[in-house]
């Protein structure tokens, strides 16, 4: 019991000591100041405070008002009254528009370099008909995913599904049914029998089905992933032009027959892999291919230079009277 | 002419109405940078520079208090100021302390010297503790006790809540007092 009320009175010291100054300015409301008045009764410390506090305050009022040495009117050349830009409304929102709007490009360059990333990293797997500036990245940055894949990439084509994993991957990268995502699940499509291949060229990209075909597709798809990357990152790409090419190749590979032998159906994926590496580049894939870490680089540093200027708006604004 | 005509006329460029505001508010913008950098040549020229940049930025006065309004850019001209003093200091400390000794005046009337030497010696003590609290409560502490401004005044000027104020204040007043007093323990009954 002694020890509860000895809190008590601990607590309402402290309420006393914190609040003295408001009292003394009459800030205090009706409950608070009844609750100081009553431990002003029984607290000599407090006492003692507030009247010591009360000298102070009186010595601080009867400080002298030393006058101005001079007269400071301005002259009448002063430049005439105007907000500096940064004040003005309208700057810290166009601003803060600006920086959003580049931060959706960052986000956009993002998601394509890691598309395109991936898509290299398969194709870094098979023999690489032309080193680019991807071919390289991707050797450096690819995550240890990616490397397993490339791993597993290396045996022959009829012995596993060289871009089996990567073909759902890349569709979950780009959940919407957007040409590009459309265009990045076309690696299966090479596996299809020519009806089948027909058949899908003719039904609509956006429809999802590449992605859905994907997961069963076996065999070397690393060329034609090339070309619809090269389909994807052209921009004047259409769904109508993603699915163009496709029964070219489905015909192309039509033609081949099974593979009975693993190195047989390897050496093939070298022969097919040549002239879809040119389609690729006619599709301006080498292009695309430094686009998109351009577009990274410089949304980055845009970004981050309206960032600075955002938040130095922000601190001079705040300090505007 | 009212104040609200004059700042009406000065926003539109009329420097002899700004002025004629300048007149009745040199003396509050003044004793608040003296009191705020102890230094009456610094204040002067923060007072200056203080008033230049309330006539270039009267278009962001957007009614209230005007003196509150004012003050706020004399107490932000300080604040630059004693920032820049502490990376280059031009006062040296010697003439910031001699400076400390500055009161206009002698004795008021009816005042022995010994009072006016008393006064003197409690107005120097109450200069250096004010001199030591720290920026924001001697800024609370001056347009409170000083400057006799109210609280939603000094929460204008200072872009601070009401409730903040009211910290600044009791805690710099409870400095001063421990610095008057030096500790002294107070009678028991």
């Amino acid at each position: 019991m002694p020890g509860l009320l000895g809190r008590w009175r601990r607590s309402e010291h402290r309420f006393c000591q914190e609040n003295l100054s408001g009292y003394l300015d009459l800030q205090l409301p009706e409950p608070a100041r009844q609750r100081v008045e009553r431990h002003l009764q029984e607290c000599a410390r407090c006492r003692w405070d507030l009247e010591t506090l009360q000298q102070t305050v009186a010595l601080l009022r009867a400080m002298p008002r030393p006058r101005p040495p001079r007269s400071f009117a301005i002259p009448e050349t002063a430049p005439a009254p105007s907000l500096p830009f940064w004040m003005r409304p309208g700057t810290y929102t166009v601003m803060r528009a600006a920086t959003v709007a580049v931060a959706a490009v960052f986000v956009v360059a993002v998601v394509g370099n890691v598309a395109i990333w991936q898509g290299w990293a398969g194709r870094a797997a098979a023999p690489a008909s032309e080193p680019t500036f991807f071919a390289q990245s991707a050797a450096a940055t690819a995550p240890a995913s990616m490397g397993r894949l490339a791993a597993t990439a290396v045996p022959p084509a009829g012995a596993l599904p060289n871009d089996t994993p990567a073909a759902p991957m890349l569709g979950a990268g780009a959940p919407t049914p957007t040409p590009p995502a459309a265009a990045l699940a076309a690696p299966a499509e090479p596996t299809l029998t020519a009806e089948e291949a027909a058949h899908k060229a003719v039904a609509p990209p956006g429809m999802g089905g590449g992605e859905a075909d994907a997961v069963p597709a076996k065999g070397p798809t690393e060329p034609a992933g090339a070309e619809a990357r090269g389909r994807a990152l052209e921009p004047a790409a259409t769904p109508e032009a993603a699915a163009r090419p496709a029964p070219q190749i489905t015909e192309a590979r039509g033609e081949r027959p099974t593979p009975a032998a693993p190195g047989e159906a390897a050496a093939d994926t070298r022969e097919a892999g040549t002239p879809t590496a040119g389609i690729a580049q006619r599709m301006g894939l080498a292009q695309g291919s430094r686009l998109w870490p351009a577009l990274l680089y410089a949304s980055a540093v845009v970004l981050a230079l309206l960032a600075a200027a955002v938040l130095w708006l922000r601190r001079a604004r705040a300090r505007w009277p | 002419m009212d104040e609200q005509a004059l700042i009406v006329s000065a926003r539109t460029g009329n420097p002899h109405a700004f002025n004629a505001l300048v007149s009745a508010y040199q003396g509050v913008a003044y004793n608040v940078a003296y009191r705020v950098i102890g230094h009456p040549e610094a204040a002067a020229d923060a007072t200056q520079d203080a008033l230049l940049a309330a006539y270039r930025a009267l278009p962001s006065f957007r009614g209230g208090s005007f003196r509150a309004w004012l003050l706020r850019i004399v107490t932000n001209v300080c604040y630059d100021r004693l920032r820049q003093n502490k990376r280059r200091p031009q006062v040296s400390l010697d003439e910031m302390a001699e400076d400390l000794d500055y009161v206009p005046g002698l004795a008021a009337d009816g005042e022995s010297p010994e009072d006016v030497v008393l006064r003197q010696d409690v107005q120097r003590i109450l200069e250096m503790a004010i001199a030591k609290l720290p920026f924001d409560q001697r800024v609370a502490v001056v347009l409170s006790d000083v400057e006799g401004l109210s609280y939603e005044e000094i929460a204008a000027a200072t872009g601070a809540t009401v409730g903040t104020v009211k910290s600044r204040l009791s805690r710099a007043r409870a400095r001063l007092r421990d610095f008057l007093t030096q500790g002294r323990e107070p009678l028991r009954p």
